[in-house]
């Protein structure tokens, strides 16, 4: 249960003496919440919710919250607004789960408590005459000023007086909906509206945080994962996309009805061969001699989501396939007669401007992928209030793959230092910073600045950059331009190592595996084009020589050109649309070279 | 205290804050979703009376209700007060009698009692049968909650005669 509510109510809030108040148990009981507000009345409670839908805190709203016979009972705005802000983001307790929604009463009855009035209920007042009037209910006066100070808190009036009397007023205010106390109904419209609008953590954990940008983002990620209508998902690289792809696929629906339906993942880039419409649709059995039938992506997604990861990457030629299958809903394995109807949604994700040149993504295809919206996810920057929990994460997941390491407590100069930088890289390169200090620490218990290597790790971005962080577009490229950068960049990977204590951490992934090494492999080798590149009078900038820079990358030196030049295709064909520079001309030279040779596909040297 | 304030105090107050949450506490209780171990022999006791309470103030509402709300009272406020004694009380006799029919007011008082006599006929039950009987407790809740129901919305059809009312 991640759920956290404040109810603003004179009377289920009031809090009374000796445990008298069994109205506020009975309301408990009807709505399945714990109360955890703390006063007396909750601790003098008997009953026990079993399974509670939410954890709430209960506020009246006026002051003094325990009032006897005597005294007399006024209405606080600014009393309720700090109750407000004791749970709210950015002024919270660091411990504490920001409220997911207000609910909020209508009818605040003020004045003098009586002998009368309190028979009636303990700690109530009389009332005054403009305390029942709609037209000057507090709990109108507490709408605007709450909706003024937390605009983005949702919240929604709990309330047993006539809806009609105030539908406009409490609309016009910022309040989100009604809910009349009385009806039965009550807690299934309640967890119809927290899901809808409350605030909440993703409660499998696997998107960590409490950060207000991250519930946002998954607030929006669950109103469109109602409907099967495609989606975008966008976001700087490193920022956990293809999580929030996963969540979308998981809660499908209110109540989470994708369970046991198909979620597909693939990079996209891998499509990009002329295997893609096999990839894609499947192959029938017995096409061509020897070749076994196989279900394609898009049917294993039926009735599911088909996730295409790095979506930019994927080629004009897979881009128009793609197209087809979205306008038509229909496949064709390869060598098939028959055509079969599919309902798959599918579900991308990209950090670079998808819009920016039509001639290597097509507008159509883009506007059929954001059918359904384009979902944002925040920057690690933007969420610096995650960084404690996806830190104390990291650290006991590396503690969990390096058997015999020491528990790491984070010192707090050391949380300091994770919450000053800014990480472009974001929650990827938070991780491979605290797998890294942890295996090259096994046996420290407290992890200080000093085993942090932030900036070692943020390879080759300059302190300028640092300071305005990551540009949203422009790729995954870092540049090593410094000796030290280069030499962190080897001690890095050097460092790095791949444990196989769980292989369904693999699953679905070997696609990006194969996608990441194509392209560190590609860098190498447009380092080693520039380092071979023959310099003359004629052509002081050089002219690239495809057979030594790719000799000097495999450190095989009785390579032959021509199989240099396969190797080259192989490595860089499936890249093709994505290349420029050196190794768009590396890759002509060698296609004219080889023009048949080794086929682009299969891109592992 | 006037006779729309007392409604709404029992209907706010009484009815939806409190006889309301305690009978959906029952509900949660009978199906093991709350645990409160005397709370079932709690509710034949305190919560029954209270609804008791409930009736018997419902019927004073009720028995004063023609006088109340009718248009009549007009003639006791400025301006219509200043008319001599003998106009006032043919006006006030008529435009009474009008009201009454156009507001069939006789028909809505009959079927407020007969929810009244429904609820209590509930009440009377659950505390002449055992209690420890939780499948009839169980149907005695679904029933009182039924006439409760019927019973709010008697009150709020009376309350929403013109000429203070909004008629519905």
């Amino acid at each position: 249960m991640n759920c956290r509510i404040l109810v603003i109510d004179d009377f289920f809030g009031r809090d009374v003496s000796g445990g008298e108040n069994s109205d506020r148990d009975n309301l408990c009981a009807h709505f399945l919440w714990k109360d955890t507000t703390g006063d007396q009345t909750s601790k003098f409670s008997r009953q026990k919710v079993l399974r509670p839908a939410a954890e709430v805190v209960f506020n009246r709203g006026q002051t003094p919250a325990l009032a006897p016979i005597g005294s007399v009972v006024e209405n606080d705005v600014d009393g309720t607004l700090a109750v407000i802000r004791k749970g709210w983001h950015g002024t919270a307790d660091k411990n504490a789960v920001p409220w997911a929604m207000v609910l909020l009463d209508l009818c605040f009855y003020t004045g003098l408590v009586s002998d009368l009035s309190n028979g009636r209920a303990a700690g109530m007042p009389d009332g005054r005459l403009a305390d029942d009037d709609p037209r000057s209910y507090f709990g109108l006066t507490l709408l605007e000023a709450i909706n003024g100070e937390f605009p983005e808190l949702p919240v929604f009036i709990l309330s047993s007086k006539p809806r009609e009397d105030v539908s406009l007023e409490f609309s016009r205010r910022g309040a989100l909906g009604f809910i009349a106390r009385d009806d039965q109904r009550g807690p299934d419209l309640l967890k119809a509206a927290i899901w809808q609008h409350g605030l909440l953590p993703d409660p499998a954990q696997e998107i960590v945080g409490n950060s207000l940008s991250l519930l946002l983002a998954l607030r929006e990620a669950r109103r469109a994962a109602s409907h099967r209508a495609n989606l975008l998902i966008r976001g700087e690289r490193g920022s956990g996309k293809e999580l929030l792809a996963s969540y979308v696929h998981r809660v499908g629906s209110e109540g989470g009805t994708s369970t046991g339906k198909p979620f597909v993942e693939v990079n996209s880039a891998v499509l990009g061969t002329d295997l893609s419409a096999s990839e894609l649709f499947g192959i029938e059995a017995k096409t061509a001699s020897g070749v076994d039938g196989k279900i394609g992506l898009v049917e294993a997604a039926d009735g599911g989501d088909l996730f295409l990861d790095e979506i930019a990457d994927m080629p004009l030629s897979t881009q128009a396939t793609l197209l087809r299958v979205m306008q038509d809903r229909q496949i064709t394995r390869v060598g098939a007669r028959k055509s079969k109807t599919v309902n798959v949604r599918f579900l991308s994700a990209t950090n670079v401007d998808l819009e920016g040149d039509p001639r290597k993504f097509r507008p159509d295809l883009l506007d059929r992928l954001r059918l359904g919206g384009t979902l944002w996810l925040p920057a690690l920057r933007h969420r610096k209030a995650d960084i404690r929990l996806l830190a104390e994460k990291f650290v006991r997941d590396a503690e969990t793959e390096r058997p015999g390491t020491l528990r790491h407590e984070i010192t707090p100069d050391a949380m300091d230092r994770l919450l000053e930088y800014d990480w472009p890289g974001n929650i990827r390169e938070l991780r491979t910073c605290l797998f890294d200090a942890v295996n090259r620490h096994p046996d420290v218990e407290h992890l200080v600045p000093g085993h942090l290597r932030i900036a070692e790790v943020a390879v080759g971005v300059e302190p300028a950059d640092l300071a305005k962080g990551p540009q949203p577009t422009g790729g995954n490229l870092q540049r090593i331009d410094t000796y030290k950068d280069l030499t962190s960049f080897l001690e890095l990977q050097e460092s790095m190592c791949f444990v196989q204590s769980d292989i369904t951490l693999w699953s679905g992934r070997l696609g990006n595996l194969q996608h990441a090494h194509n392209r560190l492999l590609a860098r190498y080798l447009e380092a080693a084009l520039v380092a071979t590149k023959r310099r003359s009078p004629a052509c002081p900038e050089g002219r690239i020589q495809i057979h030594p820079a790719v000799k000097l990358v495999t450190g095989d030196s009785s390579l032959t050109a021509s199989k240099a030049a396969d190797l080259l295709k192989r490595l860089l064909g499936p890249l093709e649309a994505e290349l420029d520079g050196d190794l768009q001309e590396a890759l002509i030279i060698a296609m004219r070279l080889r023009p048949r040779g080794a086929k682009l596909s299969n891109a592992t040297s | 205290m006037q006779w729309s304030g007392r409604r709404a105090e029992l209907s706010h107050d009484l009815l939806k804050n409190r006889i309301f949450p305690g009978i959906f506490k029952l509900g949660k209780v009978l199906h093991g979703e709350v645990e409160d171990s005397n709370f079932v022999t709690h509710f034949a006791v305190i919560n029954i009376e209270e609804i008791e309470r409930l009736c018997i103030e419902l019927e004073l509402l009720s028995n004063g209700a023609e006088y109340a709300l009718s248009p009549s009272r007009y003639f006791e406020i400025p301006p219509l007060s200043g008319l001599d004694k003998e106009s006032k009380d043919r006006f006030a006799q008529a435009i009474h009698a009008n009201w009454v029919g156009q507001a069939k007011l006789q028909v809505r008082l009959c079927r407020l009692n007969e929810s009244l006599s429904g609820v209590r006929a509930i009440t009377s039950m659950w505390r002449d049968e055992a209690k420890s009987d939780l499948l009839q407790v169980t149907i005695n809740a679904a029933l009182l909650l039924q006439e409760l129901r019927r019973l709010s919305s008697e009150v709020s059809d009376l309350a929403s005669l013109p000429p203070y009312g909004r008629a519905k």
